[in-house]
């Protein structure tokens, strides 16, 4: 890991952060591997893939775990904060002007339009994962089960993956 | 100062965080159990459109947490969402990044992997379901979620530019 100091840190994700629209990876890939050159393409793709099976967000996970890496507690702190500073005051921004000027009329037609396509931008990122490779028949069983429960019936996501984690795991072990 | 609808609405988010395996998207069904269902802080349609409004703003998606918090509590619950919702996952991360250092897991990290990726496909499209719920409260809002998505499927556009559009004919009072 490089030797990178926890203000460089918070630099690099308030970069981050601030460009990532419509979705944080590409801009984290672009500032840490392309500009920087922090992180080959190997390690990103390491780093990234361990942020994924923890809980929470991905791209936070990532500042994490990088941070600490590269400068310890206070570099984990630095990236964190550097990368939720702008987005943070913009979300707040958001929530006041929804909470103050969300019932009018224009603002609902407009509101009715943002929603509708953040819908189906989920719909689509949802059927997409659905048809990669990784997906063969067993596992498909435990995509369903995850959404039957969640989506239909609205069990607590604890008892579903209390349920389906154990479960899948020995699935996957078995094969 | 922290009113007690911040403080309840920090706890809960604090369990979502902890829970969300596969980021915001995958956590979706969980939080909005949790403030539609149990508390009712905002109804279906208002859930769909704060989430809307999270993917049109720049910035880590679980961020949706401090969004919906402003409408439940203003800026208190705009910080109790961020903290909430980062604050353990994070600590999370840090723990895990210093272990997974020291022993070099890397079969396991695979194999977890393996087993998180069709639960984390489930939940996706079990917040896809519910959004389109909230959101298509029209035949003009179904069919901009369907093209919506059959866009995101199929071609390049950007989804800054998906929402620009979404947002116009919204304003226009077709959806």
């Amino acid at each position: 890991m490089p030797s990178i100091t926890p203000v460089q840190l918070f630099i690099a994700f308030f970069q981050i952060g601030l460009q990532g629209f419509g979705g944080v990876l590409p801009w984290a890939r672009r500032v840490l591997v392309e500009e920087r050159q922090w992180l080959t393409p190997e390690e990103f793709l390491e780093q990234w893939s361990l942020c994924q099976a923890l809980p929470g967000g991905n791209i936070t996970n990532l500042s994490v775990a990088f941070g600490l890496r590269c400068a310890g507690a206070l570099g984990a702190a630095a990236a964190l904060s550097g990368l939720v500073f702008v987005p943070f005051l913009v979300f707040c921004l958001l929530g006041f002007l929804y909470t103050r000027y969300g019932a009018l009329s224009q603002a609902e037609g407009l509101l009715r339009g943002v929603s509708a396509v953040g819908a189906g931008l989920v719909v689509a990122t949802g059927l997409r994962m659905a048809a990669s490779p990784r997906m063969r028949s067993p596992l498909a069983l435990f995509a369903l089960a995850a959404f039957v429960l969640t989506g239909l019936l609205r069990w607590p996501l604890l008892l579903v993956l209390g349920l389906l984690v154990p479960s899948c795991l020995l699935a996957v072990r078995r094969r | 100062m922290m009113t007690q609808t911040a403080w309840q609405f920090l706890i809960e988010f604090a369990q979502v965080s902890l829970l969300a395996f596969g980021g915001a998207s995958a956590a979706l069904p969980e939080m909005h159990r949790r403030v539609v269902e149990e508390h009712g802080w905002v109804n279906d349609e208002q859930f769909s459109e704060l989430f809307g409004l999270a993917q049109a703003a720049p910035g880590p998606n679980v961020l949706v947490a401090s969004l919906i918090g402003w409408k439940v509590a203003q800026f208190a619950g705009a910080v109790a969402g961020l903290i909430g919702m980062v604050g353990p996952s994070s600590l999370l991360a840090y723990a895990v990044t210093r272990l997974w250092d020291r022993q070099g897991a890397a079969r396991w990290r695979e194999w977890l992997l393996a087993a998180l990726v069709p639960i984390t496909i489930g939940l996706t499209l079990s917040s896809g379901y519910l959004l389109t719920r909230g959101a298509g409260r029209s035949t003009g809002g179904y069919l901009l979620i369907a093209v919506t998505a059959a866009a995101t499927l199929w071609t390049r556009i950007h989804p800054l530019w998906s929402i620009a559009i979404g947002a116009a004919l919204g304003y226009a009072g077709w959806i």
